[in-house]
């Protein structure tokens, strides 16, 4: 499920990278309040809050409120501005993650970063979720031969029989997408083109500008 | 046009290639031979990607030209290779970019690349998958949009290696129907370097096989040699009581079966079938309703490093399963384990590993991995073997010699090819629908 907004990836990127900054300009507790919201709606309409997330804010909060010296509502007070900082980057952070990896790539190589390093974000994007289900087939492999790698304590066991065999597995994939990539002639000209442009419309501008003036406008204002 | 002219290739001492005379102009051809006699080393070869690598003799010209002589890039535009791992040769995440990236990275416009996309879809029967992204694919369809994109840049040839070794029987037939419409639709000459040579054979203008890094033009295919494997009658050691296991969808439904001593029992289905899954369920790698007995015993709670005592389980990539650093190491790996003492060389000698008892294991060939597998299954000697697809990349001979191996051994194999099922296994099943269903081949 993705965020259906027709802003361009790196705008939204853009955008989530204002709000971590605004969030820091920002000291009235109200105002970092509302500015909270925004995301946590737009995340708990559509997916689940994991428990981690949760319980990881209640530790910091207990934290800043243990440790912080002042009266009672200070105390709080900082430490829920703290709560609400992390929240909101956190927040922010996982509606972006839901983003297409491979348009915010595009977006990027359209606006001049190198192909070589644009295409390397894509191939980690799709390698990512290869590696992982054959990690997972490599530790099931070695425990059918009698290795015991089920729960918490036998976690250095795990690394160290599924290493070697992860390693040489990788390499294999290295091989096999360089002859499949060199096989279609990348990297043989400088600039590549792209079956569909990455496009700026003129809400992206309008957009930028009110980030612009927002950040310019905290700073003056908390200042 | 590709023409070898007495060419000949090494990596280090030893000639891979011996003097090989090849024409191919807009023909179809097939290569077959054992497994390690060359035929991926002639692939790479005539793709230009080992004119910088060991030492060659003799020539490869492509429309009369040396290919050393070519542009490496020019000689990928011109001549495309489809490799046996659909999924490993994949590079971007929709089947737009990966169609797209050749032709992306040859700078072509948009339009050009749609209407390329389009066409090459067309040919491989995949029009439906435009809109999809890469990692939704099933096998068959990863196969397609890498045919596809090979397809889309228009090369003069196309080599294919092994493209269906990872592919069920029906998908098989698919993509060399794919093949053989290229052949039909296009200028393009193939060629197809396969075991399967059954699928593909009366299509193709010419038969080659490949034998010590000689080719060697053959009218008929090679006989098959196999024995017949002896119907199980004894005691049961493996028993599967309404197995049920469900991810989002129901996989396995109800599942019964009773796997006698000394049985093979053969399980094919279509890729995605939950045929690998049914193999997790009885090495309890997975959390499943009903229940599995070993030995009369139920499996149900305990660990599967427990397990494993009396179930071996062969992965499906050899490397997965190697560890230790000699083959001698790593054929007593198990018993090892399981503080079982054996004597590890008359396994050895039956797989061929003899001699290789100080080698590392991971730079054996793709079938002595294999065989090395098994033997360090047979080392501590479990009541039953499961095998996931181990035929896979492996010619008549290797399979031959895998089944010697396990020869009077209990086995449930997971395979694909009806040939291999039927000369050696006592029964055979069809995972279809989540439930086992007997078949005759």
């Amino acid at each position: 499920m993705r965020l259906h907004c027709r802003l361009n990836s790196l705008t939204k990127f853009l955008t989530v990278v204002v709000y971590c900054v605004v969030l820091f300009l920002i000291d009235d507790l109200v105002v970092l309040a509302g500015l909270f919201v925004i995301p946590f709606v737009l995340y708990v309409t559509r997916f689940r809050v994991s428990r981690f997330v949760i319980m990881f804010a209640v530790i910091i909060f207990g934290i800043n409120a243990f440790f912080i010296e002042g009266d009672l509502s200070y105390k709080v007070e900082y430490a829920l501005r703290i709560v609400l900082r992390f929240l909101g980057i956190v927040f922010s952070g996982m509606l972006f993650s839901w983003e297409d990896p491979n348009e915010f790539a595009h977006a990027l190589m359209n606006c001049g970063l190198p192909y070589r390093y644009g295409m390397t974000m894509v191939l980690t994007f799709r390698l990512i979720p290869l590696f992982s289900t054959e990690s997972m087939t490599i530790k099931k492999a070695q425990m059918a031969r009698g290795i015991d790698l089920e729960g918490v304590p036998s976690l250095l066991n795990s690394v160290k029989y599924t290493f070697f065999p992860w390693i040489y597995s990788a390499l294999e994939r290295a091989d096999a997408l360089t002859l499949s990539m060199e096989g279609r002639c990348f990297g043989v000209h400088r600039k590549r083109t792209f079956r569909k442009e990455s496009v700026f419309t003129w809400q992206d501008y309008v957009w930028i500008l009110f980030l612009a003036g927002a950040v310019v406008g905290t700073g003056w204002w908390s200042s | 046009m590709i023409e070898m002219r007495n060419y000949r290739f090494r990596y280090t001492d030893r000639w891979i290639l011996e003097n090989i005379n090849l024409t191919v102009d807009r023909e179809l051809i097939v290569v077959t031979g054992k497994s390690g006699s060359g035929k991926s080393t002639l692939a790479l070869s005539i793709a230009g990607f080992l004119r910088d690598v060991g030492v060659h003799t003799g020539e490869i010209l492509y429309s009369g030209r040396n290919i050393d002589q070519v542009d490496l890039f020019e000689l990928a535009q011109s001549i495309g290779i489809v490799q046996q791992d659909p999924e490993a040769q994949i590079c971007t995440l929709s089947v737009e970019d990966e169609i797209a990236f050749g032709l992306e990275n040859l700078c072509f416009s948009p339009g050009e690349i749609e209407q390329r996309t389009d066409w090459a879809l067309s040919i491989v029967g995949g029009n439906h998958l435009k809109t999809k992204e890469t990692n939704s694919l099933s096998g068959g369809e990863k196969q397609k949009v890498a045919i596809a994109s090979i397809l889309a840049m228009k090369p003069e040839v196309i080599i294919f290696d092994e493209p269906t070794s990872n592919l069920d029987v029906e998908t098989t037939k698919e993509i060399m129907r794919v093949i053989t419409k290229i052949k039909g639709k296009t200028n393009i000459s193939a060629i197809v370097i396969e075991h399967k040579w059954k699928h593909i054979y009366k299509y193709a203008d010419c038969l080659y096989e490949m034998k010590n890094g000689s080719l060697t033009r053959i009218e008929t295919p090679m006989n098959v040699i196999y024995s017949g494997y002896p119907r199980g009658v004894g005691e049961p050691v493996l028993e599967l009581r309404n197995v049920t296991f469900s991810y989002d969808s129901p996989i396995l439904r109800s599942v019964n079966l009773v796997v006698r001593e000394n049985e093979v029992v053969g399980i094919m289905g279509a890729n995605g079938s939950g045929k690998t899954t049914l193999l997790m369920c009885l090495m309890n790698f997975l959390d499943y309703e009903g229940d599995i007995l070993v030995n009369k015993k139920s499996i149900k709670g305990k660990k599967t490093a427990e397990i494993a005592r009396d179930v071996g389980m062969v992965f499906q990539n050899p490397n997965h399963q190697i560890f230790e650093n000699t083959v001698h190491k790593e054929a007593c790996f198990a018993a090892t384990n399981f503080s079982v003492d054996c004597d590890i060389t008359p396994l050895l000698v039956d797989a061929g590993l003899q001699d290789y008892q100080d080698r590392n294991p991971f730079r054996l060939s793709y079938g002595e991995k294999r065989r090395l597998n098994i033997v360090s299954v047979l080392s501590y000697g479990p009541s039953v073997i499961l095998l996931d697809e181990p035929f896979i990349g492996q010619d008549y001979e290797n399979v031959q010699k895998i089944m010697d191996l396990l020869r009077g051994k209990t086995c449930v194999i997971v395979l694909h090819d009806p040939w291999i099922a039927k000369a050696f296994c006592t029964r055979v099943f069809e995972l279809r629908g989540g439930n086992l269903h007997e078949i005759t081949l």
